[in-house]
C-alpha cells in the first residue's frame, strides 16, 4: 500500500468516527449518518482495492482510473455544495421573516402600531414628533 | 397646505429610518422632523437593525416610534420591516431615510410633494457628485448609474442614494427581497420593469468622517446583482 492510500484510508477511518460521534450526539440523524458511512466505507474500500474500479473505467472511456474518482468526486462536492446552498437560503429566508413578525408583533403589542390614520390626525397618537 | 393636494387628504407620511449603532447622530436626523410635512401628518419609525448601543432608546426620547430586529438583518430587511409596520398602522406615503444624517429633513417637502401632487408614484433623491462626496463614492455611483440605464432603460441619476418616498400601493410593486446594501438597485430594477413613475430631486448631502454605507466591495456585489437581475436569475 501506497503513502497516499495509506493516508486516505486513515481519513476515511476518521471521518467514519466523526460521523459516528455526530450521530450519537444527534447532530445527524439516521438516514444521514448511514449515507455518510456508505460514502466514507466506499472511499476506502476504492482506496484498498483500486482494481475494483479498473472494470468501469473503460466502459466510461475515462483515461486513468484516478480520473474517474476526481470526476465521482467533483460530482458529489457540486451536489453537495447546490444542496447545501439551498437550505442555507432557506434558512436564512426563514430567520429573516421570523425577525420581521416577532419585530411587528412587539410593535403593536406596544401600542404603537394599532393607531389608524384618524388618531393620527386627530392629534390621539401616542408617539411620533 | 392639505386641501391644495389632490389625495392629502387621508394622507398619513411614515417616514422609515433604519438604524444600527446610531446612537450619536439618531437623535440629531428625529429632532429636525416636524410633524407634518406639506400639511400632512407624519409619523417617523426607527428600524432598530440589532443595534448594539443606545440608538432605539435615543431614538425613543426624541418621540420616535422604534421597533426592533433582535438581531442584525441589513439595510434591506430593515427598511421592509419598516414599510410593512407603517403600511399596516394606515401610512400610505412612505419615505426611506438614512439614520446616519447624510439626509436632511428640510428635503423632506420636496421629495413627498410629487406624490401629493401624483405626478409621480416613487421620488428619488439625487445627490450632487461634486467634492463633498468621496471620490470612490461618486465612481461608484457614476458608473453603478449610467450601468443601470444602460441594463434596464430608465434614467436614473444616482441609483445608490437611500432618501426615497412613494405610495403604499407602489410599494407592492417595489417589494424587494435583498436584505443588504442591493436593496436601492433592486427597488429601481423593479420600479423600471413596473413601469412605475419616477422622479428625481436633487439634495443636499452630509458625509460624515465615520462613514458606515456602501463600500467598494457592496458596489461589486451591487454590480453582480444587477448582471444577475438583468438576465433573470
Amino acid at each position: 500500500m501506497s503513502a497516499v492510500q495509506i493516508i486516505v484510508v486513515a481519513f476515511g477511518i476518521a471521518m467514519a468516527f466523526a460521523t459516528y460521534r455526530a450521530y450519537r450526539r444527534r447532530d445527524l440523524i439516521a438516514p444521514e449518518a448511514l449515507m455518510w458511512s456508505v460514502v466514507w466505507l466506499c472511499l476506502i474500500v476504492v482506496t484498498v482495492f483500486p482494481n475494483a474500479l479498473r472494470t468501469v473505467v473503460g466502459p466510461l472511456e475515462v483515461a486513468r482510473l484516478l480520473d474517474l474518482v476526481m470526476i465521482g468526486a467533483i460530482l458529489v462536492l457540486t451536489l453537495l455544495v447546490f444542496a447545501l446552498n439551498t437550505r442555507l437560503r432557506r434558512n436564512e429566508r426563514r430567520v429573516v421573516e421570523l425577525v420581521r413578525r416577532l419585530a411587528i408583533s412587539a410593535y403593536e403589542t406596544g401600542g404603537h402600531g394599532k393607531e389608524t390614520v384618524s388618531q393620527v390626525h386627530d392629534g390621539t397618537r401616542e408617539s411620533g414628533k | 397646505m392639505p386641501d391644495s393636494h389632490p389625495i392629502a387628504r387621508s394622507h398619513c407620511v411614515g417616514v422609515v429610518i433604519p438604524a444600527r449603532n446610531e446612537a450619536e447622530e439618531i437623535g440629531a436626523v428625529l429632532a429636525g422632523l416636524g410633524t407634518t410635512v406639506e400639511g400632512v401628518p407624519l409619523v417617523a419609525l426607527v428600524v432598530d437593525d440589532g443595534s448594539l448601543d443606545r440608538t432605539a432608546d435615543i431614538a425613543r426620547g426624541h418621540g420616535a416610534r422604534v421597533i426592533g430586529h433582535v438581531i442584525n438583518l441589513g439595510k434591506g430587511a430593515a427598511l421592509k420591516t419598516g414599510c410593512e409596520a407603517l403600511i399596516a398602522s394606515g401610512c400610505d406615503v412612505l419615505v426611506l431615510m438614512d439614520a446616519d444624517g447624510q439626509h436632511q429633513p428640510r428635503d423632506l417637502p420636496s421629495m413627498v410633494r410629487p406624490i401629493l401632487n401624483r405626478q409621480a408614484e416613487l421620488v428619488l433623491a439625487r445627490r450632487r457628485f461634486g467634492h463633498r462626496m468621496p471620490l470612490t463614492m461618486g465612481l461608484g455611483n457614476w458608473g453603478l448609474s449610467n450601468l443601470f440605464t444602460l441594463m434596464f432603460g430608465a434614467i436614473v441619476s444616482d441609483t445608490q442614494c437611500g432618501l426615497r418616498a412613494f405610495t403604499a400601493d407602489t410599494y407592492r410593486l417595489l417589494e424587494w427581497v435583498a436584505n443588504d446594501y442591493a436593496v436601492e438597485t433592486e427597488m429601481l430594477v423593479r420600479a423600471a420593469r413596473a413601469r412605475v413613475r419616477i422622479c428625481e430631486v436633487d439634495i443636499e448631502t452630509i458625509y460624515h468622517d465615520a462613514y458606515k454605507g456602501t463600500t467598494v466591495a457592496d458596489g461589486l456585489r451591487i454590480l453582480a446583482n444587477m448582471i444577475r437581475w438583468r438576465v433573470g436569475i
